[in-house]
């Protein structure tokens, strides 16, 4: 568990124990636009994104490297499934993750507390817990999670905009003058939504259910637990993130798209391609079932459905061949 | 790979060109962004078919990224085009995706503000990311867009960028001269990027043209009925091809021929290949002379070779 | 086989974060200039002797509650941020620390430490500080800061954080932005009042090219060149003394760290060592007396004179908007009720100051028809 993960825990579960939270959040990936992965130091450099802010990083079993939480005040419309809007005020986090100083991962949440008040209050009322949204009147927690969660309705409308929030983290990061912005592989930002309901009387066992979107790179996550279990979700849905980047990106950057040139017979240009795959992505195929016997029980769960790592696995081997064929082919030229 | 495509004058086919140069790409397997950067009139929507973004889109378009710091909505064409071409991108594997940054509906010019350029390299690079070729279609003549992306690619940030330029012009003796002076004049292109900071090797050399509604004498028969006509159009088209070799637009400088085609005088949009051989209401020498144009743009030779 | 209970853990991955000892209260017995030491005994002399009685005072409650052994300390801030004319009749640092040490033994007190505040803008633990030495305070503290959400403001435009300027509440409309239809004036809206607002527009900083900043309402004050050559962000700003004052009011409450370090640790001059001859060539706090309680404290107080009232009134909206690391609040607020006398701290730093603004007519060369 990182620092920033463990401080905005306490957020959800600190005074707001009695009533259920509401906890939104939404998750990018992509590639973090330099030639070659950053190391260590210069990781952590970039991810301090504010003067004087710590920085938290883990070497093994993959590098991980995660940015203070920004902070990011709002005032504005929730939508509510089944009936109606709500208006929550107060503050979303957000921060950036690196790993293997190669993918990069902005991350945004807040945790919705229905408090019943009719009117804002003095903002410093609202800093005293960062992270901390209060919603006015009493909507349902299913209704705020599921409109959240609403295929059909646009992320950035005029209601609450995680999307935004998230993206602005990572396009910090990017702009860095640190890095040489040039791209190695070009690939889809994937995107994971999620919504957690958080009952402290919620007595039975979690419920999870991942949906993926029509529109590409895009999931859905809906949760159902208690407040505690909101740590181990907060990472789980940035592995889950991670690794459907990685699992995507490998299909249809990297495969897909060098079985196109092989049938043009293009495919020359595609073998460093194949060759960055294997070397800088491959190795970030890491599931966190060492976290802790409940991330690994989620994580098992999820392998079970999906096969997800089972499939990383055919990629992998897929393009092992084809570099090895083309290899041949172009060593017979 | 950044692709601005830039023209003197309206009505150059600048627009109908790109369009279906991002469309050949796509087609081809290529991540292919659109970029309506026409601030004045952005109607990209309309080539592409895309109904919802016929006149650009309500307040989430490239004029509110600039002006109002929201974010610019992104259309997959293969979901919201009507044009069946369009549609049928990515019903194979084999294709890519062509995807329109519209403007915004009714959206007008706009002047650069001190922050713009900043926030414009961080859109090329955050598309830079997810698309293989980026097509930026400019306003016509001197226009705050192309200002813009002048001062926008000579920042450090785009250093390793790959950008090209692609100056599109009608085959007549004002237009050559017109599109002379967009690159060459005093206050064209080149000058205006050297103040703006670019090297004037690195954008003397992205810089070509692209001829258009060129009618070719050899196929188009019809047009032609009398002798004494066509005599004069042959000497014509050589006292023209004479003038763009004085003026540094031959043939080395020459990205594409475009023919003249009726149907694209009548209807600006995307041409596939069933509009040729089923339909037969667009000529195939079109549609090739697109293919050529979307060949050149990713040949590396073609653009080390002034 | 048996079980076996085994964990693994990085200490880079929890940040390290820097303890700083507390004492029960840090009193500021004043604001000077540098320039003001250079009149023997007159302004600094007579506003200690102006302070005595209430350090008295308020020395006297916090032994009545902690008991005997209650830390207190006592510190002087010059400020060296805001050079005027007369700056060049100030003496040497080790001149003036002398004629002080002469005043409060005068007044009947110490003075234990000596406070700058362009040390508040970038700080330093050492005199004649290397680049190495610098903590960018005044920059950390602006970053700290969470504008109040706009109505309406859902996360997908930027805060707007690079105006410089901070308000306890929403600005009255912009009449620019609608040219074709001018609003009727509608007030600024302060959120959670009662009743009747006070809309307060605080200037943190200008830019370096801004050349008209410094002027404008509300509580703001002037901004003045920085003394330091450059700032190490490198961002151009010139901070105003109201970012600065809740600055120092965070320094000595003992919330600010850089990356988890502790910053502007107070240093003392060894017997022989030489003070440095500029005033920007101290450490950010020197500490004048042997065996002082330490300069940070669970709770400040400061004795100003009443012209300071504005700044204040602004460190206060800053401080009001500013999110601090929840670990080192946690961590003081666990200290306090570890003490022999434990108590509970308020959860908001603000609630753990005290002002007394005394009046200014002793000091004649001050006497300002203010209010």
């Amino acid at each position: 568990m990182s620092a920033p993960t463990h401080s905005r825990a306490a957020a959800a579960t600190g005074a707001g124990t009695a009533a259920t939270a509401v906890v939104l959040g939404e998750v990018r990936t992509c590639l973090l636009q330099n030639r070659d992965p950053l190391a260590t130091p210069a990781t952590v450099a970039l991810m301090r994104l504010t003067p004087g802010a710590p920085v938290s990083h883990v070497e093994r079993p993959v590098r991980r490297v995660v940015s203070a939480d920004q902070i990011c005040g709002i005032d504005c419309g929730l939508r509510l499934a089944r009936r109606g809007r709500s208006r929550a005020v107060g503050t979303v986090l957000s921060h950036a993750i690196t790993t293997s100083g190669r993918v990069l991962q902005g991350s945004a949440q807040v945790t919705l507390t229905a408090v019943g008040a009719a009117e804002r209050q003095a903002w410093r009322h609202y800093l005293r817990r960062p992270g901390t949204a209060e919603i006015m009147g009493w909507p349902h927690p299913a209704d705020v999670a599921d409109g959240f969660l609403d295929a059909a309705v646009p992320a950035r409308g005029l209601d609450l905009d995680l999307a935004s929030i998230s993206d602005r983290v990572i396009e910090a990061v990017q702009a860095d003058p640190m890095l040489d912005h040039s791209t190695p592989l070009r690939a889809r930002t994937s995107v994971v939504r999620w919504a957690a309901i958080l009952d402290p009387g919620h007595d039975d066992a979690a419920v999870m259910h991942l949906t993926k979107s029509v529109a590409p790179g895009l999931h859905f996550l809906r949760f159902q637990g208690r407040p505690a279990d909101l740590a181990m979700l907060d990472r789980f849905c940035e592995e889950f993130a991670r690794h459907e980047w990685l699992l995507n990106t490998m299909q249809e950057a990297v495969l897909d798209r060098a079985e196109r040139d092989l049938a043009r017979d293009l495919l020359r240009e595609h073998l460093d391609k194949l060759g960055f795959a294997l070397n800088q992505l491959v190795p970030l195929w890491m599931p966190p079932t060492h976290l802790s016997p409940q991330m690994k029980t989620f994580w098992t769960a999820l392998e079970d459905q999906t096969r997800y790592s089972r499939i990383f696995e055919r990629h992998t081997t897929r393009v092992r061949d084809l570099r090895d064929q083309f290899g041949l082919r172009s060593r017979r030229n | 790979m950044l692709v601005f495509a830039a023209s003197d004058k309206g009505g150059t086919g600048r627009s109908v060109t790109s369009c279906n140069v991002a469309y050949r790409l796509a087609l081809r397997g290529e991540a292919v962004a659109y970029l309506d950067f026409d601030f004045g009139s952005p109607t990209a929507g309309a080539v592409l078919d895309i109904p919802k973004a016929e006149r650009g889109v309500d307040g989430s378009g490239l004029h509110s990224y600039f002006t109002r710091h929201t974010d610019a909505v992104e259309l997959d064409a293969a979901l919201h085009s009507d044009s069946d071409a369009l549609r049928d991108l990515g019903r194979y594997p084999s294709h890519g995706r062509l995807t329109l940054l519209p403007g915004d509906r009714d959206g007008g010019e706009f002047p650069i503000s001190a922050d713009m350029p900043a926030r414009c390299a961080q859109l090329f690079l955050k598309l830079d990311r997810e698309f293989d070729v980026c097509v930026v279609d400019l306003s016509a003549g001197r226009s705050y867009a192309t200002d813009l992306v002048l001062e926008t690619t000579a920042r450090p940030e785009l250093a390793n960028a790959s950008w090209r330029w692609l100056v599109f012009h009608r085959w007549s003796a004002q237009h050559i001269v017109a599109a002379h002076g967009l690159v060459f004049g005093d206050k064209g292109l080149l000058a205006t990027g050297l103040r703006r900071g670019h090297d004037r090797t690195r954008l003397d050399a992205a810089m070509r043209f692209v001829r258009t509604a060129v009618v070719d004498l050899g196929v188009d028969r019809g047009a032609v009925e009398r002798a004494p006509q066509a005599a004069w159009l042959r000497s014509y088209d050589q006292r023209l091809r004479e003038s763009a070799d004085r003026l540094r637009m031959g043939r080395s400088r020459l990205a594409g021929v475009i023919p003249y085609d009726p149907i694209l005088q009548w209807s600006e949009r995307v041409i596939d290949d069933a509009d040729v051989s089923r339909l037969k209401i667009a000529n195939q020498a079109t549609v090739q002379a697109f293919e050529d144009l979307a060949t050149r743009l990713s040949d590396q030779r073609f653009w080390e070779g002034l | 086989m048996s079980d076996v209970e085994f964990s693994y853990r990085e200490l880079s991955e929890t940040p390290h974060l820097e303890q700083v000892p507390l004492a029960h209260l840090s009193i500021q017995v004043g604001r000077v200039r540098p320039e003001d030491f250079a009149d023997p005994g007159r302004p600094v002399a007579r506003r200690l002797e102006q302070a005595a009685p209430w350090l008295e005072a308020a020395g006297k409650q916090v032994r009545d509650r902690f008991g005997h052994r209650a830390r207190i300390s006592t510190c002087l801030l010059v400020d060296d941020h805001s050079p005027s004319a007369s700056a060049l009749k100030a003496p040497e640092p080790a001149a003036a620390m002398e004629l002080l040490a002469r005043a409060a033994d005068a007044a009947g007190f110490g003075v234990d430490y000596l406070a700058r505040y362009a040390g508040c803008a970038v700080a330093c633990d050492r005199p004649r500080p290397g680049f190495r030495d610098r903590h960018p305070l005044a920059d950390i503290v602006a970053s700290l800061i969470v504008p109040e959400a706009a109505v309406g403001a859902n996360g997908s435009r930027p805060p707007t954080e690079h105006t410089g300027w901070l308000a306890n509440g929403q600005r009255s409309p912009d009449f620019r932005s609608a040219m074709d239809d001018p609003p009727a004036w509608s007030p600024p809206v302060v959120f959670g009042r009662e009743r009747h607002s006070v809309f307060v527009d605080v200037e943190l900083w200008s830019l370096d090219q801004d050349s008209e900043g410094g002027t404008a309402g509300g509580a703001a004050t002037d901004t003045h060149t920085h003394p330091l050559a450059g700032t190490p962000s490198g961002s151009g700003r010139q901070y105003s003394i109201s970012l600065l004052t809740a600055v120092w009011h965070l320094l000595r409450l003992g919330l600010l760290r850089d990356a988890g370090e502790a910053v502007a640790v107070p240093y003392r001059f060894a017997p022989d060592e030489p003070v440095p001859d500029l005033w920007s060539q101290l450490p950010s706090i020197t500490q004048l007396t042997p065996d002082p309680a330490p300069f940070c404290a669970y709770q400040a107080l400061s004795l100003l004179a009443s012209r300071h009232r504005d700044a204040e009134l602004a460190a206060g909206i800053v401080l009001d908007h500013v999110r601090l690391d929840d670990r080192v609040l946690s961590l003081i607020a666990e200290r306090a009720l570890a003490e022999p006398v434990p108590f509970p701290l308020p959860s908001a730093p603000i609630g753990r100051i005290s002002h007394l603004f005394l009046d200014d007519f002793l000091d004649d060369s001050y006497v300002r028809p203010d209010t």
